[in-house]
């Protein structure tokens, strides 16, 4: 018998995406394997093509070769909705989720939507408001917010749940040393599998265990040692001036 | 003030009572204008907000009379028929304008002072189709996010310019095409992208499960009666 814990969180082989014609695919022969309860950074410079692998995880952009498994589960189209029960995703701009005008209901749409009834998806809602602090602006319009706010709120609607698998595509963007701090702390106390797609190195080292590095499409290095990535940036913007 | 939804529908009643009256008859427009107060009334829309519209709806509604001259009801051969026919010509203009005046303010009492989380809750409630209720929603909800960054984005393409004014104004409305929409473009497909991961649209779920009250009732039920008075009389 297979034990639960053998069964990868997420694994992806050989995945490639390419953008219309274009000659050059925009992700190339991907491969990773991330096992249950890890959390493991996905870095890259601007442009690696860190968020179209994020988006390709949940189906949200076509593959054209490999194949992605989310616990166990092969991603097809007949599967694609129970891998997205699964899955908790922060979109690198909170805006694009927040989908409902209170802050409250759209965190609390998450649990109705597996069959939680509107009280107690409330309940539960509030809760995970309250640990990430912006249990204040319940009742609020989310235009109202501040960025950093809103990516609060969108991170309560991404973990309320209690989702296996995390995606988070730049978390720590814009946020002010205290909300940084804050998230870092928050993420670590969560018991998800986490893939955290991030040029923040900082923020990376401190909230996971090892990283796949990303360049030009390609995974080119991955390790536990974070300043390795850094003394390999350090290259780059040398070869660059 | 009513419920969201009591207040949507009697907003609703209200404006169909408004189109379907004709004010040129004295019935009518008493009805009309009983319309527009319960509209104001049960709204609870501020006074200023009232003494804005109406400027705005004559504006808006006014300078039809300016084609009052030339509706001709036929040839005019006394001082008596020369007064019926000045009445006659104004009466499809007065038609027009008493009933967008009135439908702009029971239109605007129904929703301007309505937040939009209780824009849903109420159309939440209504049996309508979830395709409306949730395109509508988002229409409001994102419209109200474009307007914050087309306004961020008109601020940046002054400050990048080195200008103010009227000149930047019309440089502004020329880079729409180029800049405005492709990035209002980019943003749908992320917004659909996130509705399509959140699994907005397969429900409507209701946030707001409180029964309505007396005056909710009495709301519905006013407004219901007069809208029924008036198409029964017409």
């Amino acid at each position: 018998m297979v034990e639960m814990k053998e069964i990868p969180a997420l694994l992806a082989e050989g995945v490639t995406i390419r953008f219309g014609d274009e000659a050059l695919p925009v992700l190339s022969n991907v491969s990773f394997r991330i096992e249950q309860g890890e959390r493991v950074a996905l870095i890259g410079l601007n442009g690696s093509g860190k968020s179209t692998l994020l988006a390709a995880l949940v189906g949200l952009m076509p593959i054209e070769g490999g194949r992605i498994e989310v616990l166990g589960t092969p991603l097809e189209a007949s599967s694609v909705e129970d891998i997205r029960q699964m899955v908790g995703f922060l979109f690198s701009v909170p805006d694009d989720q927040i989908l409902f005008p209170r802050v409250i209901d759209d965190v609390a749409f998450t649990l109705i939507q597996r069959g939680f009834s509107p009280v107690a998806a409330r309940l539960k809602a509030q809760e995970v408001l309250e640990r990430l602090g912006v249990m204040d602006q319940a009742s609020r319009p989310p235009d109202e917010l501040s960025h950093g706010q809103r990516l609060r709120v969108a991170l309560a609607g991404a973990i309320v749940a209690d989702p296996p698998l995390l995606l988070l595509d730049e978390p720590s963007s814009g946020l002010d040393p205290v909300g940084r701090q804050s998230l870092i702390q928050t993420l670590l106390e969560l018991p998800s599998t986490m893939l955290v797609a991030t040029h923040d190195l900082g923020f990376a080292a401190r909230t996971c265990t090892r990283y796949l590095m990303l360049e030009n499409g390609a995974i080119v290095e991955e390790g536990q040692d974070f300043s390795a990535v850094d003394r390999r940036w350090g290259i780059v913007a040398e070869a660059r001036q | 003030m009513l419920a969201p939804v009591a207040r949507i529908l009697a907003g609703l009643l209200l404006f169909v009572a408004v189109v379907w009256s004709q004010p040129d008859q004295t019935t009518d427009l008493i009805l009309l204008l009983t319309a527009v107060l319960l509209g104001v009334y049960f709204s609870g829309i501020p006074g200023r907000y009232i003494w804005s519209l109406l400027f705005y709806g004559v504006l808006i509604f006014g300078p039809i009379f300016l084609l009052a001259p030339f509706i001709h009801p036929g040839p005019v051969f006394s001082a008596s028929a020369e007064l019926a026919a000045v009445s006659e010509s104004l009466r499809t203009p007065w038609v027009i304008f008493s009933k967008g005046i009135a439908g702009l303010l029971v239109a605007a009492a129904t929703v301007s002072v309505l937040p939009l989380s209780d824009l849903y809750d109420g159309l939440a409630r209504l049996p309508l189709p979830r395709l409306v209720v949730i395109i509508l929603v988002q229409v409001v909800h994102q419209a109200k996010l474009l307007f914050d960054q087309t306004g961020k984005m008109a601020q940046a393409i002054a400050l990048r310019k080195g200008s103010s004014g009227v000149k930047t104004g019309l440089f502004i409305l020329r880079t729409i095409p180029s800049i405005w929409l492709p990035r209002m473009l980019f943003k749908a497909e992320r917004v659909a992208a996130a509705m399509d991961l959140r699994g907005y649209g397969n429900t409507i779920p209701r946030f707001d499960s409180r029964a309505l009250g007396l005056l909710d009732w009495i709301g519905i039920l006013v407004t219901g009666l007069l809208a029924g008075f008036i198409i029964f009389i017409g």
